[in-house]
């Protein structure tokens, strides 16, 4: 097909292609430029330290790090049990008749805008959290351990629950998929061994734990870069402690997106926020690079 | 006969677990819409119509105002993105898909391996990217316009263009490699050149691609994060004149963000008004992917 005809037109749509490599590139160089005068001063210092001191010039982001790393494995941690959970019973108890209407509405769950989530979860979900959860359990006295909580609800706890709601959908989609692609004869094999259901359910659910690897690892890296519904439910203070997950703190992404107004005025916070947004990055990046190793092809 | 007993207990316990993981995961998803239905739709009746034309009122005052900046920032925000990103992405999937030589197939095998990564990227590493683009090229842009920021509706469509361009490059590109090689090599024998392929190509994929560009676009309409830095947000209506492109501007993601967070009553509501607009774009959209795929799934496929 035309192996030796000379150029055509065609070949200029190679053109967009370049556009969009290019931009790739721009996308990496440019965390990478604007973060290096911060990196000739300090080094990893912003990395290991909590010091968050514009005034004094003082950029360190460790407890948004942290912030970040805690609500996105808390968050993964619910809904691991969330999606499995639901993409089971999608696959063993939901009646076919409903399956389309169950489906749709799982899909249009994972379309709907994270700012909306955001809201949701600012004025609805956290003050709930609050009264039902943190405060019981912080007057039985955990509140030494696991921070006291604000006023309004918003801490790490709540922006994680935010985060699992928002991502089981999307997970939950994978599971129930890969699910209800187990071999039929796999399945009766189980069954003629005289296995009850739930034993069949998590023998399968063992047959196909790569996929349910590769559906958390998404979930965790989208978790972590997750910025305007986390923004609005984190409580955006700084707080070293961001173990104590009753209390409210910052993530990475809260960190810039509620930085940025005031970014432009200090000398150094800006390369704060793009070495900031580059260890998210790479966070991000690497569970991605190990899915490609890990993970199940797809 | 205790055994069985503790066997059936336990198979109990696990569909009781199921059922309520399931339940778990679909009752918070519904709780939100009922809540954004109700109280967008009563922040709405409260100010109709005016409410998409005003801009908001004071803070704290008893007067609503309205989110009519906020929706022409996102109507011109996703159009002009849209208008850029569709010709970038339908393009560039078909020179993937359509490569024969071998630089051609490099150049598509390199493609589809860079916004594979892309479109894990954090939206707000987007953003936060385009905003140090932006600043870097100011001293130059501001030499021919003075005003120049990068804050502007500039940098937001460009920000929104490199959110939503990978998705409809990868869907479309999936399309095209999904059609039956008889198909394209029909083409070809009637001496159509590689360009009108890859157009006829399109045509017979046309639900495929509408489908990806619906996404798109409901991408560009919910995107937040990418538009902090560069949008920037704006209450009021911006001065429709030669520098439209070098302001600042609102948007109905950035306005549901600021005026939810800002903790005045009319604000929230507006914030509420806001989410249900949000809310319905949204639906309308995925509705229409929906219907699109539907008929794809009885169109294009070859008998075989």
């Amino acid at each position: 097909m035309g192996s030796k005809r000379s150029t055509d037109f065609f070949c200029l749509a190679s053109a967009f292609n370049v556009v969009l490599m290019l931009s790739v590139a721009l996308v990496v160089s440019v965390l990478v430029l604007r973060s290096l005068p911060i990196i000739h001063r300090d080094g990893v210092y912003p990395l290991v330290t909590s010091v968050w001191n514009p005034t004094r010039e003082e950029y360190g982001f460790l407890f948004a790090l942290g912030g970040t790393l805690v609500t996105a494995s808390l968050a993964l941690l619910i809904s691991l049990a969330l999606s499995v959970g639901s993409a089971v019973a999608y696959a063993e108890f939901i009646p076919q008749k409903l399956r389309p209407a169950v489906k749709n509405f799982m899909d249009l769950a994972a379309s709907i805008p994270s700012v909306v989530y955001g809201l949701w979860g600012l004025r609805v979900l956290s003050p709930f959290l609050r009264s039902y959860l943190m405060e019981p359990l912080s007057a039985l006295g955990l509140s030494g351990v696991l921070g006291v909580p604000s006023p309004a609800g918003t801490s790490f706890l709540s922006a994680s629950v935010l985060l699992a709601i928002m991502v089981t959908p999307f997970a939950s989609s994978i599971i129930r998929e890969r699910l209800l692609a187990v071999p039929m004869h796999v399945r009766e094999a189980l069954y003629s061994l005289g296995l009850t259901k739930p034993e069949v359910i998590l023998l399968e659910l063992r047959y196909i734990r790569r996929s349910v690897l590769t559906a958390m690892a998404i979930a965790f890296s989208r978790a972590v870069g997750e910025t305007a519904a986390v923004a609005m439910v984190v409580g955006n203070t700084i707080n070293p402690n961001f173990f104590r997950v009753f209390s409210p703190g910052y993530t990475i992404s809260s960190l810039i997106a509620d930085q940025y107004p005031n970014a432009e005025a200090y000398y150094y916070m800006v390369p704060a926020l793009f070495y900031a947004a580059l260890a998210m990055f790479a966070v991000g990046f690497a569970v991605n690079v190990l899915l490609l190793r890990y993970g199940e092809r797809r | 006969m205790r055994l069985v007993d503790a066997r059936a207990l336990k198979s109990l316990a696990l569909t009781a677990a199921v059922v309520l993981a399931f339940a778990l995961s679909v009752l918070p998803v519904a709780h939100l819409m009922a809540t954004v239905v109700y109280r967008g739709a009563a922040a709405i009746a409260r100010n109709f119509p005016s409410i998409l034309f005003d801009i908001p009122a004071a803070p704290g005052s008893r007067e609503l105002g309205g989110i009519g900046p906020h929706i022409l920032g996102t109507a011109l925000l996703t159009s002009i993105a849209f208008a850029v990103g569709v010709p970038i992405s339908l393009l560039a999937a078909v020179f993937t898909a359509e490569a024969i030589r071998s630089w051609e197939r490099i150049v598509g095998r390199w493609t589809r391996l860079l916004v594979h990564m892309m479109v894990e990227f954090p939206t707000i590493v987007i953003g936060i990217a385009v905003y140090g683009a932006m600043s870097s090229v100011a001293p130059l842009v501001r030499a021919l316009v003075p005003g120049f920021r990068p804050f502007s509706l500039l940098s937001g469509v460009v920000a929104l263009v490199l959110v939503s361009a990978p998705y409809m490059y990868l869907q479309v590109e999936d399309g095209l490699k999904s059609v039956p090689q008889h198909v394209r090599e029909a083409i070809y024998s009637l001496g159509a050149s590689r360009l009108l392929t890859s157009l006829v190509l399109l045509r017979y994929l046309k639900s495929t691609v509408y489908a990806a560009l619906s996404v798109g676009l409901a991408r560009m309409v919910s995107e937040t994060a990418a538009l902090f830095f560069t949008a920037f947000g704006s209450d009021v209506y911006p001065p429709l004149d030669a520098n439209l492109l070098f302001r600042p501007i609102g948007s109905l993601t950035l306005a549901v963000y600021t005026l939810g967070l800002s903790g005045y009553e009319n604000w929230i509501e507006l914030s509420w008004a806001a989410s249900l607009v949000l809310l319905l774009l949204c639906l309308t959209l995925f509705g229409f992917s929906r219907l699109l795929l539907r008929g794809e799934r009885l169109g294009y496929r070859s008998p075989r």
